[in-house]
């Protein structure tokens, strides 16, 4: 690695440890340590809820996404400002009123200390191990593309965001992840121009995009109604809505972010600022990875992205198969990027139509090698192949200058970090309020509670970091275990929806519905072919029609409201 | 005291008028993005 880009990322360190020691200084209560005095404006809040839910996959793996099966999965994010609008309107002055320190806190002042303590257990469960992913997955990306060592990355990510976490509290954490944010924009903006400046000189921005096209790489829009395709317009918006507003509404990574606004006002502006920001953010990773695309059609990108992958397999008895593989990979090379150049020129002419088939012939058999030497990595590693996460790191290392590849590291780390620490003030405030204080010691100075949450802040930081330590051996564990996790987000919305919505639900009602949530969405999961967006639809559907039913079967259970 | 005038109470108050504003922008960010795709076709 080159000087500069250690000196960039050193930078980028001593900057995070300065802002978090001279903001996260004197915490004096829990209400200081986990909620910042709730005394954050709304432009931190704002920034800090986007860095939250940008993780360093989201910036990797989405520009590989747009360069294999284009832009669609933008229709992901097409809920999330109508959910945004909708939370503003119901769930968050409920929250901010209450004045609790936990999204789940509120369910025992309406139903009863079981079902609080249900979705707060269901929330750990489910995020426990999410930390380890967050860590472990660019650590091994970037490992492999950089050749640095995947341990000691690890460490840096994990141990580092634990620490000032832990010693600096909420105030610290957010404005660190203000600034995170700020570095993860420029990061994105510094690699959309250098993929344009690095196409040829007679390809022009439009030209580009239009290469992109023809390839399939642009659709943002589809109408298709079709529940079992993943990204269509209909998936986005109403499983969307759905997904959204379980995350930002019952996730305690997020709601404790918008809990710490100086006034109901400055939470619901930081919200609306996630609205207006979040798909224009997105449209620009997914046009750099579409124009990546265009880019590699005139620089000749490696048969695969996984460096490592691709040396073992040279390394294997299967090496003259790979070498006849790759005489055909660099000839059909050539011609795709004869073919593009000529439907660059010809774009607007006679012409296009015939240039835009015979790209697209040499884009089809260009595709059909590289998904032969797929085939023969998979023989060989004996293992499910995908180097979508690779492909943008890659074009880091190859294609950028020394001390922009250190800012691009930076913006990953900053990426990750930034879920780490919003996890973990999360899963700590979860245990401690929660657990501890509810059932524990209920009647402890605040001084204790304090030194209580930072040692669990160490606690789950150290426990996701070892995780991520061994995930090389646990994770197919760890990922089933975060795959059923995912899977309570909607049944625990599906409560809150009770709990703000109706008046009749009573907390058997309410804690029933939740488990029959769950178990909707298991269903849904192992035996339909509905996609994950409806997921989230399905467990609120399922948890409010058997909680709200089962209340009004059963009035004279206990009522606490 | 306050002037009194004989206009009606707003339909929406400020905040309602903000939401409305975000609705409408996303919206336009879908109709945006659909002419995107149309033009990179």
């Amino acid at each position: 690695m080159h000087v500069l880009d250690i000196a960039v990322i050193g930078i980028y360190f001593a900057l995070i440890a300065y802002i978090g020691y001279r903001t996260g200084r004197g915490n004096q209560g829990i209400e200081d340590f986990f909620l910042a005095k709730r005394a954050m404006p709304w432009y931190v809040i704002g920034l800090s809820v986007m860095a939250t839910q940008a993780s360093a996959i989201t910036l990797i793996g989405t520009t590989g996404q747009a360069y294999v099966d284009g832009m669609r999965f933008i229709q992901l994010y097409f809920g999330l400002p109508l959910a945004m609008v909708i939370l503003c309107a119901t769930l968050v002055p409920f929250f901010y009123r209450a004045r609790i320190f936990t999204a789940y806190e509120f369910l025992e002042k309406r139903f009863d200390g079981k079902t609080r303590s249900l979705t707060s257990f269901l929330f750990l469960l489910g995020r426990g191990l999410s930390d380890a992913v967050v860590i472990y997955a660019p650590s091994v990306i970037l490992a492999i593309v950089f050749g640095l060592d995947e341990k000691i990355l690890i460490v840096l990510i994990g141990a580092g965001a634990t620490v000032y976490t832990a010693l600096g509290g909420m105030r610290a954490v957010m404005w660190v992840e203000a600034w995170q944010m700020m570095i993860i924009f420029l990061g994105i903006l510094f690699c959309l121009g250098a993929v344009v400046v690095g196409l040829p000189g007679d390809v022009s921005l439009v030209a580009a995009v239009k290469i992109a096209g023809a390839a399939g790489r642009t659709e943002t829009v589809d109408f298709t109604f079709d529940p079992s395709v993943t990204y269509t317009f209909w998936s986005g918006v109403v499983g969307g809505i759905f997904l959204m507003l379980s995350y930002f509404g019952c996730d305690q990574s997020q709601v404790q972010r918008y809990l710490t606004g100086r006034s109901l006002a400055e939470s619901r502006l930081s919200l609306l600022f996630n609205a207006m920001l979040k798909i224009p953010m997105q449209f620009v990773i997914l046009l750099t990875g579409a124009l990546l695309f265009v880019f590699y059609q005139f620089e000749k990108p490696p048969p695969i992205f996984n460096p490592v992958a691709l040396e073992r397999l040279r390394e294997s008895d299967r090496r003259q198969e790979l070498a006849s593989l790759e005489r055909e990979y660099d000839e059909i090379f050539e011609v795709r990027k004869d073919r593009a150049s000529g439907l660059a020129l010809a774009l607007s002419t006679e012409e296009e139509s015939e240039a835009r088939r015979l790209f697209l012939e040499a884009e089809e058999r260009f595709s059909d090698v590289r998904g032969r030497v797929v085939a023969l990595v998979e023989e060989n590693e004996g293992a499910s192949f995908n180097d979508t996460n690779y492909i943008f790191p890659t074009f880091v290392l190859t294609e950028l200058p020394p001390g922009v590849v250190g800012l691009i590291l930076v913006a990953i780390f900053a990426a990750a970090m930034s879920t780490v620490e919003s996890e973990l003030t999360a899963l700590s405030s979860a245990t401690v309020i929660d657990f501890y204080r509810r059932y524990l010691r209920t009647d402890a100075s605040d001084s204790h509670y304090l030194g209580v949450s930072r040692a669990a802040t160490f606690a789950w930081g150290a426990f996701a970091t070892l995780c991520a330590l061994y995930m090389g051996r646990l994770g197919s564990a760890i990922e089933a275990v975060n795959r059923i996790g995912s899977n309570f987000y909607g049944p625990i919305l599906g409560v809150f929806v009770l709990a703000v919505g109706t008046k009749k639900t009573n907390g058997h009602g309410a804690f029933v519905g939740i488990l029959a949530g769950v178990a909707a969405v298991q269903l849904a999961a192992l035996f339909s072919d509905v996609s994950f967006l409806y997921y989230n639809l399905i467990g609120t559907a399922a948890a409010v029609a058997v909680g709200y039913g089962l209340s009004l079967a059963f009035p004279t259970l206990e009522r606490t409201v | 005291m306050g002037e009194q005038t004989d206009s009606p109470p707003p339909i929406l108050g400020n905040w309602g008028r903000f939401y409305l504003v975000v609705v409408v922008n996303t919206i336009l960010v879908y109709g945006l993005l659909l002419l995107f795709s149309a033009f990179a076709r």
